[in-house]
């Protein structure tokens, strides 16, 4: 048996099995019929494989190449190797064959390596080949066996994008963290310096002075604000998992915060509606969070409305909760909808003039949502006003926080 | 009259020792100012504060090191040791109180919140403050 893959009989295209034989083996036709019985070791195999002479034109290509490169086997037969390759590899192959056959400098034969193929449709694969170069009568023939490995190495590629992208996140919150750490250390001084004026403790200051000295002071909250923000926003993206959770009482929380929300309503004269339903609502969740959620949104509705009111309306049933915050604001078109959660990122509403940013608020109680297995949506018109609701399960699936009916 | 509350401030940025400082006097309690965590254990050799002020970013050491240190000697093993510190990092208060800090205050502080820190510590007269 010199040459196994001589049994290339299909049983669909008998004609081009003859083809090959005149071609392959034109001093064996007659004989090789007995070898039919062998063909199918071929095609159980998972690989590709195809016989080339040297010049490169296909002899011989099993089913699973026709399925691999989606080329049937009149689309191969007698055609050259190169069709399978893409540019630029696909102009070089000819020279270099030639190469090989006039210096014998190997690229692949005998060594094997990962390639790229081209289908039929011209979508690439990427593929190990390997090759070998063998004789029969004194005939020069190549011997490929192909595999398809794009799922593996996509796979690969996406493992090592994931490390790349938890060691970049890694960097960035430790970035932040020290960059937190070295703003804080200069607004000490700044708000510090500030209340001891505003106090008196450097003694008396005029009544304009003191105006100023309150600037300072608001503006410097302001910055602490947004220093707690990216922090925090830092915190909760780099393990939302750390958020302790414990049953808590949703009304109590929602109910305190329009307590202290309330004042700012009223010094705006806005009319501060509430739809709350009776019945208690536990949820397991992170007190904490649940709270800075309800105050950024019932905050930002009271800050973007100068007239008409703002409508609360809770409700709970149990799977879920539903809270709702509509106002009669100044609204969103539709653009600056979609750039809504994006930390500081810049929308067209102008005020005072300047360009604004929505700053980080929502961008955190987003997060703080996702963290709770919740959603937050958003309806809005421009000029009109705008409605947040936030859904949120009253258990998180992925933890388990048996007995206590009510928190603390 | 109880003798007057001596509180030990260690602290190397100027702007902050002098704030906290006037902090300090605007409770009506006397301190005394250490730049370094050497100087602070040499100060805590020859005498004793009612309290420490103890700031984590020292240049020589950190304070939590001057904390352990200290927290060895017996006379130490139970006193007022509050650490400053600008990181705010999630459970680092926590983290701080369970090395052996008895408080912790995260910068920025206002007058309030260090006045309750200091008095809950460290039980100072009303008219104390009021007298200044």
């Amino acid at each position: 048996m010199s040459c196994p893959f001589r049994k290339i009989s299909h049983p669909s295209i008998p004609s081009l099995w003859n083809r090959v034989k005149a071609i392959f083996f034109p001093d064996q036709i007659g004989n090789l019929d007995s070898y039919k019985d062998l063909f199918p070791i071929f095609n159980t195999i998972f690989d590709s494989i195809i016989i080339i002479d040297e010049h490169g034109t296909i002899l011989f290509a099993n089913q699973t190449t026709e399925k691999m490169f989606g080329y049937t086997q009149e689309e191969l037969l007698g055609h050259n190797v190169k069709i399978l390759q893409p540019e630029p590899f696909r102009s070089q192959h000819d020279s270099y064959l030639k190469n090989y056959l006039t210096t014998g400098e190997k690229k692949i034969i005998g060594i094997g390596r990962e390639v790229v193929g081209q289908k039929k449709n011209g979508s690439t694969i990427r593929i190990d080949l390997a090759v070998t170069e063998h004789f029969i009568k004194n005939k020069r023939f190549f011997t490929g066996t192909i595999r398809d490995v794009t799922d593996k190495k996509t796979l690969e590629d996406l493992r090592i994008e994931n490390v790349r992208m938890e060691a970049l996140n890694t960097a960035k919150n430790e970035f932040i963290t020290v960059m937190s750490h070295e703003l804080r250390t200069p607004l000490h001084a700044i708000m510090g310096f500030t209340e001891c004026l505003l106090n008196g403790l450097d003694g008396p200051v005029n009544p304009e002075q003191l105006k100023s000295l309150q600037r300072i002071d608001h503006a410097g909250r302001h910055l602490l604000g947004l220093v707690n923000g990216v922090l925090e926003l830092s915190k909760i993206s780099a393990n939302p998992k750390k958020i302790v959770m414990e049953p808590c009482n949703f009304i109590e929380i929602l109910e305190n915060c329009l307590q202290i929300v309330l004042p700012l309503a009223e010094k705006k004269e806005l009319k501060l509606e509430k739809s709350i339903q009776k019945s208690p609502c536990t949820i397991t969740g992170n007190p904490e969070s649940l709270r800075e959620i309800c105050l950024n949104l019932l905050g930002n509705a009271i800050r973007f409305t100068e007239s008409g009111k703002i409508v609360v309306t809770f409700s709970c049933d149990e799977k879920q909760l539903t809270l709702s915050i509509t106002d009669t604001g100044i609204g969103l078109n539709e653009q600056d909808l979609s750039k809504l959660f994006i930390p500081f990122a810049l929308v067209s509403l102008k005020r005072n003039g300047e360009e604004n940013s929505f700053g980080i608020g929502l961008a955190i109680s987003k997060k703080l949502v996702e963290a709770h297995g919740g959603t937050i949506t958003v309806t809005s018109k421009k000029g009109e006003g705008s409605c947040f609701t936030v859904q949120l399960p009253l258990q998180q699936t992925n933890l388990t926080h048996p007995g206590k009916e009510h928190g603390s | 009259m109880e003798a007057k509350k001596q509180v030990l401030l260690v602290e190397d940025v100027p702007s902050h020792s002098i704030l906290t400082i006037k902090f300090l006097n605007h409770c009506g309690i006397s301190n005394d100012l250490v730049t370094t965590g050497q100087e602070c254990l040499s100060y805590c050799r020859d005498k004793r504060p009612d309290l420490i002020l103890l700031d984590i970013g020292l240049p020589d050491m950190s304070g939590i090191e001057v904390l352990q240190q200290l927290r060895t000697q017996p006379s130490y093993a139970n006193l007022p040791i509050i650490a400053e510190t600008a990181h705010a990092v999630y459970g680092k208060k926590e983290e701080l109180l369970s090395l052996g800090f008895t408080d912790c205050l995260e910068k920025p502080f206002s007058i309030e919140q260090f006045t309750t820190v200091v008095r809950k510590h460290l039980p100072i007269p009303e008219n104390k403050k009021e007298a200044d």
